[in-house]
């Protein structure tokens, strides 16, 4: 009889694949990664633009020399580049660390460089694969980094702080400042950061951009008017006189609805806005005698005073061919024939002169405790 | 000769989920930058368009059996029909499937390479992959289906969580009259959605293994594939707007921006789901590429037909640019051709050959 030839055993092969795959896995770690203490982790970015250099002040993590046992030590570093990646780069020179951009919190632009565009510099942040698109944007008053370098109590302002400032839900971050950049019919609006007397930092108004270029930073009303056109689900505490008694409100989820019209005479687009909001009442320097009648009147005067605002807001950003509240969108989709005809020149022509009428509805919830 | 092996709700989920890999890639960069939102119309178009490519295969196998009883698959029926001539058209087959695979490593490549980039290097994490694949290819297609059941379980929670998080971004002034910009996104979008339709010529194996309502699956399937892809072009327009049309992998920036309550991060989701679902479509075609060809030259095991599969896609995915997703053998007119001849044509011709020619089977030697 002819011996059998051997032949290839798989059940062999298969415990011979169960054995070496993990200890293939155990080559990985031959490799020499970075531990976390020789990580700088960044937890806000601010960008200033000086001498043709970009320059960089960052608040990070230092797990290498922690403050105490419990808490590493938030360190500010500065570093400056020709480009962002380079100043970037060079943080690796000055610390010894490994920048790592995962856990950053909040990327800060100076009034200079985002008046001069940052499509650059968000370019690089939505492009760069350790970035998250969900990373917050700010415009800062004078220098950026000032802003976190700021102490509080002896204590750094933190970079989480700073975000925490602006609910989530009012807030920009890099994919919605991208979204609205990359769509030439829409603009995009980012909170705007300034210090007190004290020398602490607030951040309730608005800058708003055309295309990527900063055009106007808007005063606190006009912001409160800004973000309730844009829904935002907290747009702050709105105060008025009222038959010359200032009232207290505090403005919440607002729901605006925009329907476009084409007007026949001169074939201009027009929009008719209408918003529906809740208001609380704060403070009232008013005594009446029932509360209906009180209702009434704050109702009345908020509703108009409110009116006059968005209209005055919506006046100033598209005379300055900003399409911050998406009319252009609004109008593509409504009537797409005559928007591909306007299209080229919507934002220089026909945006500036389009008709507009807003009408504010509002519900008081709460009057606090007093009865009158 | 094949015996029947899988359910036909296994062959569905298998199915499913290589179409699911092929979905969570699309974006505008594979249907040459055009509008993404136009091709919900595309894929309405190629829902219908999927049931008229079926029909043959679907005539072919009716009642298509040797005579000790077992269903033959395409392979068999090329052969016995068309002799050695047949040899070369199961060739073409094994070559498709493992084209298909090809692709999708190379999707997977540009992914690892330009948004992850891990410590390790790409070749090792290939390499990894493939000889995983390969096991479980080796395996035999009901131990594929049974790793798929598992597989579609993580994938069906893990799409509801992606869902409900990016619902909630979406923003309705971004959806688009449809053809806006023409109609031209909407043969490209056909046409990409066509041409990785790798599913139809791989009813060709495995509909003779496969027991059950074969049409009902057919149509089920068919409808679930049409839910995702349309459902997915909705959600990424509606989060993203144009921005979808800039970005190489919209889905997946979609729900890097997602989160659903104190969980955050959700795009780490998406790459399980992908990840899982490369795993199980490679060892599907490596799988059927390498049972075209053990039963066209029927001397090697298909064990090591599969081994040797396996380093040919090493090494054709070392070199894949991230220029040649959508050119040369990507090209999405050479992969539409490949499939509507694998899909369509083949069976078409077998058909009618076996119609006109009232072609008597042999008996098996």
């Amino acid at each position: 009889m002819k011996p059998e030839k051997s032949k290839l055993n798989f059940q062999n092969l298969n415990l011979l694949l169960i054995f070496i795959l993990p200890v293939m896995f155990l080559f990985f770690g031959i490799k020499k990664q970075s531990e976390l203490h020789e990580k700088l982790m960044i937890q806000g970015i601010a960008i200033d633009f000086e001498d043709k250099n970009y320059k960089l002040t960052v608040q990070a993590y230092d797990f290498k020399n922690p403050e105490d046992k419990n808490e590493p030590r938030t360190r500010v570093i500065e570093s400056s580049g020709i480009s962002i990646s380079e100043a970037l780069e060079n943080l690796k020179k000055i610390t010894g660390l490994t920048p790592l951009y995962s856990q950053n919190k909040i990327i800060i632009f100076s009034e200079d460089l985002a008046k001069n565009g940052l499509i650059k510099i968000i370019d690089f942040f939505s492009r760069y694969y350790e970035n998250r698109p969900s990373v917050k944007l700010r415009v800062a008053k004078n220098n950026a980094g000032d802003f976190l370098k700021t102490f509080s109590d002896d204590k750094i302002v933190k970079a989480s702080e700073i975000r925490d400032l602006v609910d989530e839900k009012s807030d920009t971050n890099i994919l919605d400042f991208e979204k609205e950049v990359k769509t030439p019919i829409s603009d995009a609006y980012l909170m705007f950061l300034e210090k007190n007397s004290q020398n602490l930092i607030k951040c309730e108004i608005v800058a708003v951009f055309n295309y990527d270029k900063l055009i106007k930073i808007m005063d606190k009303n006009d912001s409160i008017a800004i973000q309730i056109l844009k829904n935002s689900p907290k747009p702050g505490i709105y105060v008025f006189d009222c038959d010359k008694n200032l009232i207290s409100c505090k403005i919440e989820n607002p729901k605006s609805k925009i329907k476009v019209r084409l007007n026949s005479e001169n074939n201009l687009p027009g929009f008719d806005i209408s918003v529906k909001l809740n208001a609380n009442l704060f403070e009232n320097e008013q005594n009446f005698k029932n509360i209906e009648l009180m209702e009434n009147n704050i109702k009345k005067n908020l509703n108009n005073n409110l009116k006059l605002l968005c209209e005055k807001v919506i006046s100033e950003t598209i005379k300055e061919s900003c399409d911050l509240f998406k009319f252009g969108k609004i109008l593509r989709n409504n009537n797409p024939k005559y928007f591909k005809s306007i299209e080229n020149d919507w934002k220089t022509q026909v945006l500036p002169n389009i008709k507009y009428n807003v009408n504010i509805e509002s519900k008081i919830s709460m009057f606090g405790m007093n009865d009158n | 000769m094949n015996q029947k092996i899988i359910s036909v709700p296994q062959l569905i989920t298998l199915f499913m989920i290589n179409r699911l890999v092929i979905s969570l890639t699309f974006g505008s960069s594979s249907i040459n930058n055009h509008n993404i939102w136009d091709c919900v119309i595309s894929s309405l178009l190629v829902f219908f368009i999927t049931f008229i490519l079926i029909i043959p295969m679907m005539m072919l196998f009716k009642n298509n059996k040797n005579s000790d009883n077992k269903n033959l698959d395409i392979v068999d029926i090329n052969e016995q029909i068309l002799g050695k001539f047949g040899k070369i058209i199961s060739v073409i087959y094994a070559f498709y499937f493992l084209l298909s695979c090809t692709y999708t490593l190379s999707n997977f490549k540009i992914f690892i390479e330009s948004v992850i980039n891990p410590p390790i290097s790409f070749l090792v994490l290939l390499t990894s992959i493939i000889i995983f694949a390969c096991y479980s290819a080796a395996k035999g297609i009901n131990a594929i289906a049974r790793a798929g059941a598992i597989i579609l379980f993580l994938t069906f929670f893990l799409l509801i969580m992606i869902y409900i998080s990016l619902f909630k971004l979406i923003d309705f002034t971004n959806f688009r009259p449809f053809f806006y910009d023409g109609y031209s996104s909407l043969t490209e979008g056909a046409f990409f959605m066509l041409s990785r339709m790798s599913c139809i010529p791989a009813m060709g194996m495995l509909l003779p293994m496969c027991f059950g309502n074969i049409k009902k699956g057919i149509i089920t399937w068919n409808f679930l594939v049409f839910f995702l892809m349309s459902s997915m072009i909705f959600l990424v327009t509606g989060v993203l707007g144009e921005l979808s049309n800039v970005k190489l992998f919209p889905i997946y920036t979609a729900t890097s921006a997602a989160k659903i309550s104190k969980f955050e991060n959700l795009d780490s989701l998406y790459l399980g789901l992908w990840t899982a679902g490369i795993f199980l479509k490679l060892s599907l075609f490596l799988n059927l590429s390498s049972e075209c060809l053990r039963k066209s030259f029927g001397r090697h095991s298909n064990k090591i037909i599969i081994f040797l599969l396996g380093i040919i896609l090493i090494i054709t995915n070392m070199f894949t640019k991230i220029s040649n997703i959508i050119s040369g053998i990507f090209d999405t007119r050479f992969l539409f051709f490949m499939t509507i001849f694998t899909a369509f044509l083949v069976p078409l011709i077998l058909l009618i050959i076996k119609k006109i020619f009232k072609f008597k089977q042999e008996p098996e030697i």
